[in-house]
């Protein structure tokens, strides 16, 4: 009430301060929820295709305006629309209070950008970038598509839709780069979840750290963090959509919710269905000349989830999700023709979150979430002959079958069971200071069965397995009043513990034991400084430690072998960087982020591919500088832009060969495999009612990446060196909705020039490829 | 400040747009066709510098003039990791990655003291392993496929296929036979068969020495021979030429793995031999070195891992010493330089040499000295033994592992 008093007497001020002048319109424009006056909202006048900027205030004012009925645009990222006429008399100074509701989708006459959660995350002290719901909205990408466009992230991928694919941040990849659904880590899942699975029209925000992770985030990732933050939504909804892509790649998705606010229940159910072929053409890598048109690629994922929250049972949030997802995916060969392994999985979930502020006592919030996994999953690889790619077959080297080269046969029948608990207690001690504490526990048990592998080998090489993991942590924020300052100092402690039993699959050696426990300590600082008001510096660094996630140590029961006395990885990293960030403070919105950073890894976990499959290794040292610019900005009203340069230099700086006192023959050398210079670039131009109507908005954008060659082993020789080539993609596409924005279609074109991409290990990927989606909003 | 304005926003976009119409095309380093690479010299090289597991890293192949200080990698031409080589005359032929991964082609260099030439590629069906080339005449070779159970016949000149030789019906068990490293005799083609199960090892109930004869005329096998009484197996390791050797009387003797030493339960490993004169084995010759203490150490050789036969029935040899088995085959210190007396039936330890790991069991003779290739833990290179002052000095130093060594005439 004070506010609304306040911003009466601020209107008064102005219509007094503007008597001098003619007629016109002033205003200010303020939050619908806290009633805070908006900074840098940017009031567009249609008719007159003039536009102004709020100041401090929130204050705008058009003086001296003709007599007539105004539309007035304003543009704050993370507003919702509001409409907004307003009337100038001719002498007359018309008083308007514009109310922004936070997050929506925007448009009919006015539309939003400004203040958002994603740039306070951004403003965190930590080494962050913030993909927010308006980067993300209406295209036909996946989750790693817009991944991939951040500064620092690369995506590793090996073949269309389903395929395994990493991501790697700042060089580091696979199970460190931490997976997270609002803040539930997914990496124990991550060989059945996928980050595509996840709908992008659920996603509100995408948060990378880079660097340093959070303490909340537990001690599964290490390097970076990916979390997935998906939407709050209205008291009604649904969203129904369909994407259809070349390669016969068909999605379907959808999403019910229903807020029974009276009961403080709200009910949800969605799901998801992918049917891929995937039967993109590729130039063989090995046979020169040989086109082969990929027939064993087949994927097919079904999701099925629903939620239950209610916000009256004693706590102020409590969740429960039951989630299935069924997978069916072929093996593609490469070398061979491979024409019947595939693998298939299926996960049952239950989740369930718990959320108090003022828990027992004031100030302290309490945040839990728990699931429970249960997981079966087996490869099938059991065909008796196998095909060269001109069509002629050949008898499988085991008599019991095998075509993926492995001299076995499979056809295992693999159970999971999976508990991580996570607990976050953050203790307010007053306006400057915070405490919180963090606990992740993981609990999985694997249950392998493969009697058709054991049968080909003639012994039993995969055991039940026992790991246990729990890192706590602990964490002081510091906050100045004026906001000028934050730091975030973090301490950790980790356990680990692994049981299970060991055969080498060449050895006739007896069965052996393993029972490990481990712990270790870490550490983190960071901090921010406000300079100005629109410029930051940040400062990070840190001593974390990793533990080995249970499939690097397990193997996957398919095709990566066991590697049970895996070390944690442990790195120090230095991170430092500058934001230049006039986002809601001037029209262009523009944000201009510089960082670097150093990265000295131990017993790092490296993929390795050997003879009898592939496996998990620690690989000495490694040494990693690095240095990464991004430029987004409004350049004009209706056109976005944004550029980004990642440079990582990754190295070899072992002084010795493993186990001896002889010199390292890579020693500062590049390490390989690893992307060390990429760039991204794109527009965006977006206009309401571009054909006319009303109600619609169109938006049209192109999108650039380029990957310079790297290289595919370490660089010894000066001779005829192998390295994966340099490559340039370009994405053009289109989004146009309807019905303010209730009706959206969409449609892309990835890689229009037909660009021959290959990733790590020169593996093909797909070239120019179509897409093309429907979607439906009901609310 | 309307001009500045305009700048930055023309400034942007035209970058954005710079970048977006950017096209780019670079295919990395190809190999000019025709030059000579892999530098100068008369001994040909090859080395791996491994991962820290030994189951991956790279391969290069190169010459050097003489075998002094420290060899430099930099001239090496890449070649698929682990991948083997065979040379007749001046013909090099390098065969796939282990066997199996990478291209699936044998490349064919010439040597000339100036350089290497690339001057062919065969195409080989996938995952075949071909590892090895027998030359029986300027326009016929033999290459045993070890996974097909197949010996391919070539023309090594036009290094096109001319025919095929199937011993899958005489695999134990399951589809191949695993043919390894054969020599020719009096028109006859003896092939060692490894009879190995999924596991890369011998089947337990099959521990005898196949051979295979095949008559280099008409390319017919003729029959398999059997060593079935000494209970050695494995003959011949398929990327180790000097395994299979013939005597100054032209006995053929064959080295027997074994279980490479990691099979506790299964020792046993030697010498086979198959007499001049004769087209079967001569038990009597026989001999399983598993239980022959080694002269100088308290050890006996639990495999042999690699050999040269230097004339008067001697033989250097690398053996696995089952004490420094370790955990990973590829990288433990297991492998001990012995020289061996067919006639004496006694090995002797070679003091000097390091031991050293699976990836580094090259052995030579050249001008009166035994080179032995070694990664040891605080050496590497080349170590020349001279038999008859029984003096070892290290010839050449090296960061790689090297496998593979050839002096040109």
């Amino acid at each position: 009430m004070k506010q609304r008093i306040l911003y009466l007497l601020i209107l008064v001020s102005m219509n007094i301060s503007a008597q001098t002048g003619g007629g016109g319109i002033v205003g200010v424009v303020i939050d619908y929820s806290d009633e805070e006056p908006l900074v840098g909202a940017t009031v567009f006048v249609e008719e007159l295709k003039k536009g102004i900027v709020t100041n401090e205030r929130g204050e705008f004012a058009f003086p001296d305006l003709p007599t007539a009925n105004y539309t007035l645009t304003v543009r704050l990222m993370g507003y919702e629309t509001q409409p907004c006429k307003v009337k100038a008399g001719k002498g007359k100074r018309e008083k308007t209070i514009i109310r922004m509701k936070a997050q929506s989708q925007s448009l009919e006459e006015v539309i939003v950008m400004g203040k958002s959660e994603a740039r306070k995350i951004r403003e965190q002290a930590m080494p962050v970038s913030v993909i927010s719901m308006s980067q993300l909205q209406g295209t036909v990408s996946d989750v790693q598509e817009i991944l991939a466009k951040t500064v620092g992230v690369t995506i590793r991928a090996s073949g269309g839709v389903g395929s395994t694919s990493r991501l790697s941040v700042r060089g580091l990849e696979g199970k460190r780069i931490g997976f997270f659904l609002d803040e539930t880590s997914l990496n124990d899942q991550s060989d059945f979840l996928d980050i595509n699975d996840i709908p992008i029209d659920m996603i509100d925000r995408i948060e990378i750290y880079k660097g340093v992770v959070p303490a909340k985030f537990g001690g599964s990732s290490m390097g970076g963090a990916v979390n997935l933050v998906i939407k709050d939504y209205p008291d009604h909804y649904a969203d129904v959509s369909y994407t259809h892509e070349s390669f016969n790649v068909n999605k379907a998705q959808t999403v019910c919710k229903r807020n029974m606010k009276d009961a403080g229940l709200v009910l949800g159910i969605g799901g998801s269905y992918t049917y891929a072929d995937n039967n993109y053409t590729m130039d063989s890598p090995y046979v020169k000349g040989l086109r082969i048109k990929r027939k064993h690629d087949n994927f097919k994922k079904l999701i099925v989830g629903g939620s239950l929250k209610a916000k009256k049972w004693w706590f102020d949030e409590v969740e429960l999700e039951p989630v299935f997802i069924d997978t069916y995916k072929e093996i593609q060969g490469i070398e061979t023709d491979i024409r019947g392994a595939h693998t298939k999985s299926r996960v049952y979930v239950l989740a369930n979150k718990l959320e108090k502020d003022n828990f027992l006592i004031e100030g302290l919030d309490f945040d839990m979430s728990t699931a429970i996994a249960q997981t079966q999953y087996g490869l099938v690889d059991t065909a008796k002959i196998w095909y060269d790619w001109e069509g002629n077959f050949y008898p499988t080297p085991s008599p019991v079958g095998g075509e993926l080269g492995t001299r076995f046969a499979s056809k295992s029948s693999n159970k999971k069971t999976t508990l991580i608990n996570k607990l976050n207690l953050e203790y307010l001690l007053g306006k400057n200071h915070s405490v919180s504490f963090s606990s992740a526990f993981t609990l999985a048990n694997g249950y392998p069965s493969d009697p058709t592998k054991e049968k080909s080998i003639g012994k039993k090489t995969d055991f039940d397995s026992h790991m246990r993991s729990w890192v706590g942590g602990l964490t002081y924020d510091f906050r100045t009043t004026d906001d000028r300052f934050l730091n975030t100092l973090t301490t950790r402690m980790y356990f680990y513990s692994m049981k299970t039993s060991y055969q080498n699959i060449y050895t006739s050696t007896p069965v052996e034991d393993v029972a490990l426990k481990k712990s270790s300590v870490g550490f983190s600082d960071a901090m921010r400084y406000r300079l100005t008001p629109v410029f930051m510096a940040k400062l990070s660094g840190g001593y974390d430690v990793r533990i080995p996630a249970e499939n690097e140590l397990l193997g996957d029961g398919y095709t990566i072998s066991p590697s049970e006395k895996l070390l944690p990885e442990r790195n120090l990293s230095v991170n430092a960087g500058v934001l230049y960030d006039l986002t809601g403070k001037h029209p262009s919105n523009l944000q201009i982020e510089l960082s670097g950073y150093y990265m000295y890894l131990q017993d790092m976990i490296r993929y390795v591919k050997g003879i009898l499959g592939a496996q998990y290794q620690n690989f000495g040292e490694m040494r990693t500088l690095g240095a990464e610019l991004e430029i987004k900005a409004d350049v004009f009203p209706f056109l976005y832009s944004y550029g980004n340069v990642t440079y990582q230099d990754l190295r070899d700086v072992r002084r010795y060969e493993e186990g001896t006192y002889l010199p390292n023959a890579t020693k500062g050398k590049r390490m390989p495999n690893i992307p060390y210079f990429m760039a991204n670039a794109g527009l965006e131009y977006h206009k309401e009612n571009l054909f006319g109507g009303k109600g619609q908005n169109t938006r049209l954008f192109a999108d650039m990446a380029f990957v310079e060659e790297y290289l595919y082993d370490f660089e010894i020789t000066e001779n005829a060196k192998r390295r994966i080539p340099r490559s340039t993609t370009l994405d053009i596409g289109f989004e146009h909705s309807f019905m303010n924005q209730r009706l959206f279609v969409s449609g892309k074109v990835k890689n229009l020039t037909n660009t021959k991409v290959l990733s790590e290990f020169n593996r093909p990927l797909p070239g120019r490829s179509f897409g093309i989606k429907l979607r439906y909003i009901l609310r | 400040m309307k001009t500045f304005k305009k700048n930055w926003q023309f400034a942007i976009i035209c970058s954005v747009v710079m970048l977006l119409g950017t096209s780019c095309d670079n295919n990395g380093n190809e190999p000019t066709p025709n030059s000579l690479l892999g530098g100068e010299g008369r001994i040909l090289i090859g080395t791996t510098v491994k991962n820290a597991d030994g189951k991956g890293g790279q391969s290069y192949l190169q010459q050097i003039p003489e075998l002094s200080g420290t060899l430099s990698m930099i001239k090496g031409i890449q070649i698929g990791f682990s991948a083997s080589v065979s040379v007749t005359g001046n013909d090099i032929f390098v065969f796939p990655e282990f066997g199996t991964n990478g291209k699936q082609v044998i490349t064919k260099f010439e040597h000339s003291e100036k350089g290497l030439k690339n001057v062919a590629e065969m195409q080989i069906p996938p995952n075949s392993y071909p590892v090895n080339l027998t030359r029986v005449s300027d326009n016929k070779a033999y290459i045993p496929m070890y996974n097909l159970g197949k010996v391919l016949v070539i023309n090594p000149k036009t290094m096109s296929k001319t025919g095929e030789i199937d011993l899958s019906q005489y695999a134990y068990k399951d589809n191949s036979a695993e043919p390894a490293y054969g020599i020719i005799r009096d028109n006859i083609y003896y092939l060692p068969l490894d009879q190995i199960g999924s596991n890369w090892m011998p089947y337990e109930d099959y521990r005898q020495a196949d051979v295979a004869l095949i008559n280099t005329k008409t390319d017919q096998v003729m029959s398999i021979i059997s060593e079935k009484k000494s209970g050695l197996c494995f003959p011949t390791r398929p990327f180790l030429k000097d395994m299979i050797f013939t005597t100054e009387q032209n006995d053929i003797y064959i080295a027997c793995t074994g279980y490479f030493g990691y099979n506790p339960q299964y020792l046993k490993n030697g010498f086979v031999c198959i007499p001049a004169g004769r087209q079967a084995f001569d038990e009597s010759k026989t001999w399983d070195i598993s239980n022959t203490p080694i002269a100088g150490t308290l050890y006996k050789s639990a495999s042999v891992y690699n050999c040269k036969y230097i004339g008067n029935d001697k033989v250097a040899a690398y053996i696995g010493v089952l004490e420094f088995m370790g955990e990973n085959p590829y990288t433990a210190r297991n492998t001990m330089a012995v020289m061996i007396d067919l006639k004496a039936k006694s090995i002797e330890k070679i003091d000097g040499i390091p031991f050293t790991d699976g990836h580094s069991v090259a052995i030579e003779y050249h001008n009166g000295e035994v080179l032995f290739a070694a990664y040891g833990v605080d050496a590497s290179g080349v170590f020349a033994y001279n038999p008859t002052t029984k003096k070892v000095r290290q010839a050449l130093s090296s960061k790689g592992n090297i496998g593979f060594l050839h002096f040109f005439l």
